[in-house]
């Protein structure tokens, strides 16, 4: 550590959006950098609600710190291979000047008062981007719905002790098709030095629709190339529904609901078979705006089998997607839900 | 359940909750501030100031290592 500059940064107020671009539903994100503001990498990844930093190891950690040594070490030689490891440009420079949190935070904290209160805090950066597109009867993009991709969602995963070691390739994925083995180290996506997952994740928010990432992998002593394929809608593989940002969603796209598959045994109660919508009501919203689902009748346990005419949407993160792209705030839906034994069909008003 | 002690119940649950979301709050609001104390302490580390940290960045040809974290 002693070797770095380092800095600790509590809150999101004023901070550079070209600069500092990461998934803002984390907790805690590092960024390594050379004092002209080059990015060489990033720290920091979360896959799930249980456990936030299942997906960080000390080692791991040590092992990006090693490799942004190594680039530092390599500047300016590597500097071409560094350009796009930040955003050329972003639509706002800072937070504050998106409009729903524009003119409500100062640039510093407020410690002789309500601290809390006073910051930005990262989830609400993303709250605010999609809300952009929202307001304006635009369909979300699918990047800012599916943010920082897990690279399970071409079909592999990496071994968070290590930088980048390829730990589990799903049979019949993009990661299989394409070649790609456990053991795999890979060296660079995109022409990008990959110091950690999140660096993986970087590449993957910044990919194309469709097309191919070039990964360079290390395979016992060879160096060589893998293409993976990237199909048109890739992104909607991502599980959304851990993320502090989907509440926001739950409020415009679903009045509030929290949903989740339905279990084998609900599935065989209700007569759903295992390729049929069956998403449950977990948590219905009780306040404001997030109460409008409680308000039209919804209740907890219900199992939505259709939702705007729509019967194959089949988790909550597909449902969140086709509702931010099929419709406007005011909008009213059928949704179809099985309460006990009963069929019901009901409306929902979307914000 | 008899309606007086309905709400009885419903204005005991009120009360709870409105003893439990500021001790919540009050809870985040004493971290925050421990997390400054405790990381100012150190030396070792520059605490929410980034533009001393590039300057000291160059000075020292270091490389840096930013931090974001938001306290739960």
């Amino acid at each position: 550590m002693e070797r770095f500059v380092c800095v600790r940064v509590p809150k999101a107020n004023a901070i550079d959006l070209t600069r500092y671009q990461f998934d803002f539903d984390l907790t805690f994100a590092v960024f390594f950098l050379r004092a002209d503001g080059t990015v060489y990498g990033r720290y920091g990844t979360r896959s799930g609600a249980d456990n936030a930093v299942k997906d960080m190891t000390i080692d791991g950690f040590a092992e990006a710190m090693k490799g942004a040594l190594e680039l530092h070490r390599k500047y300016p030689r590597i500097k071409s291979l560094l350009q796009d490891k930040q955003a050329s440009q972003t639509q706002y420079k800072a937070p504050g000047d998106l409009p729903a949190l524009r003119g409500k935070y100062n640039e510093k904290l407020n410690y002789a008062g309500e601290v809390v209160k006073s910051c930005v805090h990262c989830h609400q950066i993303r709250d605010a981007e999609r809300l952009v597109f929202r307001t304006a009867g635009k369909p979300i993009p699918e990047k800012h719905l599916f943010p920082f991709p897990l690279p399970k969602v071409l079909g592999f995963q990496l071994d968070p002790e290590t930088r980048a070691t390829v730990s589990q390739v799903d049979a019949a994925s993009a990661a299989a098709q394409a070649g790609l083995r456990v053991g795999d180290r890979i060296v660079s996506l995109d022409r990008q030095p990959i110091l950690s997952t999140a660096d993986v994740q970087w590449v993957l928010h910044g990919a194309r629709e469709s097309g191919t990432l070039r990964a360079r992998v290390a395979r016992n002593r060879q160096r060589l190339f893998v293409d993976l394929p990237l199909d048109l809608g890739w992104r909607q593989g991502g599980d959304i529904s851990w993320r502090e940002t989907s509440w926001e969603l739950r409020r415009m796209m679903t009045g509030g609901l929290r949903l989740e598959a339905a279990s084998r045994k609900e599935r065989l109660r209700i007569g759903r078979e295992a390729t049929q919508m069956a998403l449950r009501v977990r948590h219905v919203g009780q306040y404001g705006e997030y109460a409008v689902a409680k308000q039209a009748g919804f209740k907890r346990d219900d199992i939505v089998v259709s939702f705007a005419g729509k019967d194959d949407l089949m988790t909550e993160s597909l449902l969140l997607f086709y509702a931010s792209q099929n419709s406007q705030p005011g909008d009213v839906v059928p949704v179809v839900v099985i309460r006990g034994d009963a069929r019901r069909e009901m409306s929902l008003r979307l914000q | 359940m008899p309606k007086k002690s309905m709400i009885m119940f419903f204005l005991c649950t009120l009360g709870l909750m409105e003893i439990a979301l500021p001790q919540v709050q009050k809870e985040r609001e004493r971290k925050v501030r421990a997390d400054k104390q405790q990381f100012q302490e150190q030396d070792f580390w520059i605490y929410d100031n980034l533009e001393v940290a590039f300057d000291v960045a160059a000075e020292q040809q270091k490389p840096l290592l930013v931090v974001f974290r938001c306290i739960p």
